[in-house]
């Protein structure tokens, strides 16, 4: 089937090119959602800004870091408290957060001034931290400020500190996405290459696109050092800003979300030539596949195995049980994007769910091409999904569970549907063999809450 | 003993206490009826401020944005307030009234908000004759003031675009500040106590809503454009907080001379007693004694915790300031010592509050307020040993000061996501002096069995 | 064809870290190809070559050559 008109959609027919389900033998060179362009004013889009991707989702996870924001007070506020990524120092990353806390003279006068010494005091307030990530917004965007003149400046003032500067304006670029790929491309410019890691091992990887969601990072980190291998850098899961630095000595790229940090694998390969490996790490199957993969490269075939084998046998039995208490319950699955493609395959084949829609926030054709080359037919996928496409999808294909975040969750529980958080999870980590039991236990359980099915009920009769 | 008023010297913030005048804005928008507010900036300035409300209240509030993008920056972006507009009045039949919130990004372009309304308003009339939708500019430049002030601009933005001089109507206008649902219920049973007939602004009490048997959805605000309109003809207006609200009283009385009484803040006995009374002066009605009653059952309540378990305890409060200055109001009337104020913003009036000012005259222990303060200004003062506490009480941004301090906190204010169903309970009236005397008094038995502080003492209280 | 190598018992080359890393992808998705379709293992080299020259060709149909990706034609991303 072409691409659909949503009926709640007349007003804007530009959506129809955004929506799509497919039919029995079609493929993606037919029928391809737009994606990745500009979001239609007052739709209630689910999108975020540049901004968010650059901080939110990557440089704020640096566990070691002061992030600090040039912009109005409310940049720094709202992302802040806002994720779920520990870290092994005692959670400084979800702590603390900076701002320059632009005011309305700075935007006449030029906001550079307070910047420099919003620096030197949060450097002067704990003298113990050394490296700072400085982001643009809007406002400071627009007023032309030199962030990097001034991170210059201080750097040489001070000496022993470093300072990372993005440019990443909330009005960049559609969506999160944008963000994530100036940090990327800049992270890649001006810092690789910059540190030296010390090497411990002949097999070094980077883990890239992992951000340590209620700890994920460590589980998949686990595995990879039963095999012996060393991660010279995580991007950017409980990681420091130097390791970061260092990403040019790994001999391999291991690439999770490939929307949020593909781009800086790319670079890597063409700046040192390390192999990019991408891999889905939520589920069973997966993450044989990428332990096997990960063996054949170095030739560890013996200790994938191993682990493999051992962590297998401690989870299977547990997740078994779910296996034959999940299958039919229908899933839809509204996302950033990549957790689509990489979602819906392990839910389907290995729980035996079906998954009925799908909806991207900030995902890219490339994403589409592989969620729907993944997904099943007459599912539906839709780019940048709004609240009236989701009543209207929830009437067509009624799901049992909706995997998003919290606040289309709480949307939802009105409909009698229940939700699991598809972004920070409900009781992860979910990443790894024991993480598929963790996610099929949190949907099993919201599927089956007896909640929902008194929610039903009017005491009323009828 | 003295009470010392300063300012936070460092420029930069670390840890903010308050957010940005949109999120104000967009807190005022989602409590009027049959409205979507429209946010004319980037996707962020949306997307978050409706997480940072869906984190506390655990519901979603429609909230539209004008997804500002680069080009449009650079160019302007008026274009893009005509086509969200027109999409949310053609895909929301229900729709009444739109406020269109700026952001920094387009205070700093400058976009002719006004011109456009004019604009938009002309083709909506030809486009859909018999149907009118409101459209309120509100101007929230992001690096001016705070939500505090976002929330205050956008009140005084919906009443004097819309009220207009009619017939009196015998009602009092209450202008509730930002509360929860719990507060506004207690103020509604207030006013049917004393059979007033009032209209509450913003009337917020189904942000607290059910999951029904038919799916209906029914968290929005009850305040209509019918509301707003008739707030000239009201007999009087109280507004419970000064900066929240406050102007838009100000505004009736000079506009169309509606009396109007601002603050204090019914938080603690005292301030509630004056909210009762200042009711009963605007309306001429009397205080029943079904309200002398639930005032004496708060007195039994807090006079049992007092001098046992409160008094001389050393708290720090820090939130919007009209919350924070009635709760160390309300600490004095417990016999606590509130020795750190921290109140948010450069509003260079919450120096001259006449609230302040008595309690620099009252306290008789070293009290320290902040202005424009952080939670660093809390933080790094007890990582350096410079203050000792028994309590904190503020939102849950500053949870973690609490927890890695090891001291006691209550959550109170906006938001306290990290707390189940705190917007449920009032903290204002006599039931929220109660709620909060026994908060406070729970949480600190749960500290002192947690750190095996005398814990043995409530064997026998 | 590393594949076909795989396929038919051949060893590969991995001096390169790319050869390296071709060689882990094929021979993942050699099991898995095995695994699902058990009619492979009954093929000779020139008849698994054919064939899998043919799905490499449907491949770069897909994703490369008739790809509607907007992206794949936008330098620098």
């Amino acid at each position: 089937m072409p691409t659909v008109l949503f009926d709640c959609d007349t007003a804007i027919p530009e959506r129809k090119r955004h929506c799509y389900i497919k039919e029995m033998g079609e493929d993606t060179t037919q029928y391809l959602p737009s994606s990745d362009i500009s979001t239609i004013p007052g739709t209630l889009s689910e999108r975020g800004c540049a901004y968010c991707g650059a901080k939110l989702v990557i440089g704020g996870v640096l566990k070691d870091t002061i992030q600090m924001i040039h912009g109005p007070v409310g940049c720094a506020y709202d992302t802040w408290h806002t994720k779920r990524y520990p870290s092994d120092n005692g959670n400084f990353q979800l702590k603390y957060v900076w701002s320059t806390n632009l005011k309305e003279k700075d935007v006449v006068f030029g906001g550079e001034r307070r910047l420099k010494a919003s620096i030197l005091e949060a450097f002067a307030e704990m003298p113990n931290i050394k490296r700072m990530i400085i982001y643009t917004t809007c406002a400071t965007a627009l007023i032309g400020d030199d962030p990097k003149k001034i991170a210059a400046e201080v750097q040489k003032e001070l000496k022993d500190i470093d300072i990372f500067v993005v440019e990443c304006p909330g009005f960049a670029g559609v969506s999160q996405s944008k963000g994530h790929h100036e940090f990327n491309i800049s992270w890649m410019r001006d810092k690789v290459g910059t540190w030296e890691p010390k090497i411990t091992s002949p097999y070094t990887i980077n883990f890239i696109g992992d951000y340590n969601i209620q700890e994920d990072s460590y589980v998949c980190e686990k595995y990879f050092h039963k095999m012996g291998i060393q991660i010279i850098a995580h991007f950017t899961g409980n990681t420091t800003y130097d390791s970061l630095r260092g990403m040019h000595r790994a001999k391999l790229n291991l690439v999770n979300c490939a929307r949020s940090a593909g781009y800086i694998a790319n670079e890597l390969k063409k700046s040192y030539g390390i192999p990019r490996m991408d891999i889905d790490s939520w589920g069973f199957e997966y993450c044989k596949i990428m332990l096997r993969k990960l063996g054949a490269f170095f030739s560890l075939e013996d200790k994938a195995e191993e682990v493999i084998a051992e962590e297998v046998e401690k989870w299977k039995p547990k997740y078994d049980w779910y296996k034959t208490r999940l299958p039919g319950k229908k899933v839809a699955i509204w996302t950033g994007g990549p957790r689509l493609w990489h979602w819906t395959r392990a839910l389907e084949d290995e729980l035996g769910m079906k998954v009925v829609a799908m909806s991207s926030k900030f995902g890219h054709q490339e994403d589409f091409e592989k969620a729907i080359a993944r997904g099943t037919t007459g599912t539906i996928y839709i780019d940048d999904g709004n609240e009236l496409e989701f009543f209207e999808v929830i009437e067509k294909v009624n799901p049992d569970l909706i995997l998003t975040g919290p606040r289309v969750g709480d949307l939802v529980k009105k409909l009698h549907i229940p939700y699991v958080n598809g972004h920070a999870y409900h009781n992860g980590p979910y990443m790894g063999f024991e993480g598929a039991v963790n996610m099929a236990r949190d949907m099993y359980n919201a599927i089956n809450s007896p909640l929902m099915k008194l929610a039903k009920e009017d005491l009323r009769g009828g | 003993m003295y009470c010392e008023i300063k300012e936070k010297e460092r420029s930069g913030i670390i840890n903010p206490m308050y957010n940005c005048q949109p999120a104000g804005a967009q807190f005022a928008g989602i409590g009027v009826k049959d409205c979507i507010p429209l946010v004319h900036g980037s996707q962020g300035c949306t997307m978050f401020v409706r997480l940072l409300f869906a984190q506390h209240f655990k519901e979603n509030f429609d909230i539209a944005s004008t997804s500002v993008h680069e080009e449009s920056a650079v160019f302007g972006a008026v274009n893009r307030i005509e086509v969200g507009v027109d999409v949310l009045v053609q895909r929301y039949p229900h729709l009444r009234i739109i406020p269109i919130i700026t952001t920094c990004s387009t205070e700093t372009i400058g976009d002719d908000v006004e011109g456009t309304i004019t604009k938009i308003n002309l083709s909506l009339k030809a486009k859909y004759p018999g149907r009118k939708v409101f459209l309120i500019p509100v101007h929230t430049p992001s690096y001016s003031g705070s939500h505090v002030s976002g929330y205050n601009a956008a009140v005084q933005a919906f009443i004097s675009n819309l009220a207009k001089k009619g017939e009196p109507n015998g009602k009092l206008n209450i202008f509730t500040g930002w509360v929860n649902p719990g507060d506004v219920i207690e103020i509604k049973h207030y006013l049917r106590e004393m059979g007033v007939d009032a209209t509450v602004f913003m009337d917020t009490e189904n942000f607290d809503s059910p999951i029904m048997p038919d799916k209906s959805i029914t968290t929005f605000g009850n305040t209509t454009v019918e509301d707003f309109i008739d707030s000239a003809n009201a007999l009087g207006s109280i507004a419970l907080c000064r900066y929240e609200g406050g102007s838009a009283a100000d505004f009736l009385k000079e506009k169309f001379d509606v009396p109007s009484i601002v603050g204090p803040t019914p938080i603690g006995l005292k301030n509630t007693d004056i909210f009762l009374k200042n009711i009963s002066k605007l309306t001429g009605k009397a205080i029943p004694e079904s309200l002398i009653r639930e005032r004496g059952k708060a007195i039994d309540a807090m006079a049992d915790l007092t001098h046992m378990f409160f008094a001389d305890k050393r708290v720090a409060i820090y939130g919007n300031p009209d919350l924070a200055i009635g709760l160390a109001e309300f600490c004095l009337e417990v016999e606590m010592k509130p020795v750190l104020l921290l109140l948010g913003d450069d509003n260079p009036t919450y120096r001259k509050d006449p609230r302040i000012a008595e309690l620099k005259e009252k306290v008789d222990f070293d009290m320290e307020v902040v202005l424009n303060a952080d939670l660093w200004e809390l933080e790094r003062r007890l990582r350096d040993k410079e203050i000792e506490l028994d309590l904190v009480m503020g939102h849950s941004k500053g949870r973690f000061v609490a927890i890695d301090y090891n001291i006691p906190m209550v959550r109170v204010g906006f938001p306290t996501f990290d707390r189940a169903g705190l917007y449920r309970h009032p903290v204002i009236g006599y039931n929220g002096a109660i709620w909060l005397a026994e908060t406070i008094a729970n949480t600190l038995f749960a500290d002192m069995e947690n750190k095996h502080n005398k814990e043995w003492i409530l064997n026998v209280w | 064809m590393m594949m076909a190598d795989i396929m038919t018992g051949e060893t590969s080359h991995l001096e390169t870290s790319a050869n390296k890393y071709f060689y882990a992808d094929a021979k993942i998705v050699t099991a898995e190809l095995k695994a699902c379709l058990p009619w492979l293992n009954d093929m000779n080299k020139e008849e698994l070559k054919e064939l899998l020259n043919g799905v490499k060709e449907r491949l770069l149909d897909i994703t490369v050559k008739n790809s509607l990706n907007g992206e794949l034609r936008v330098k620098n991303y």
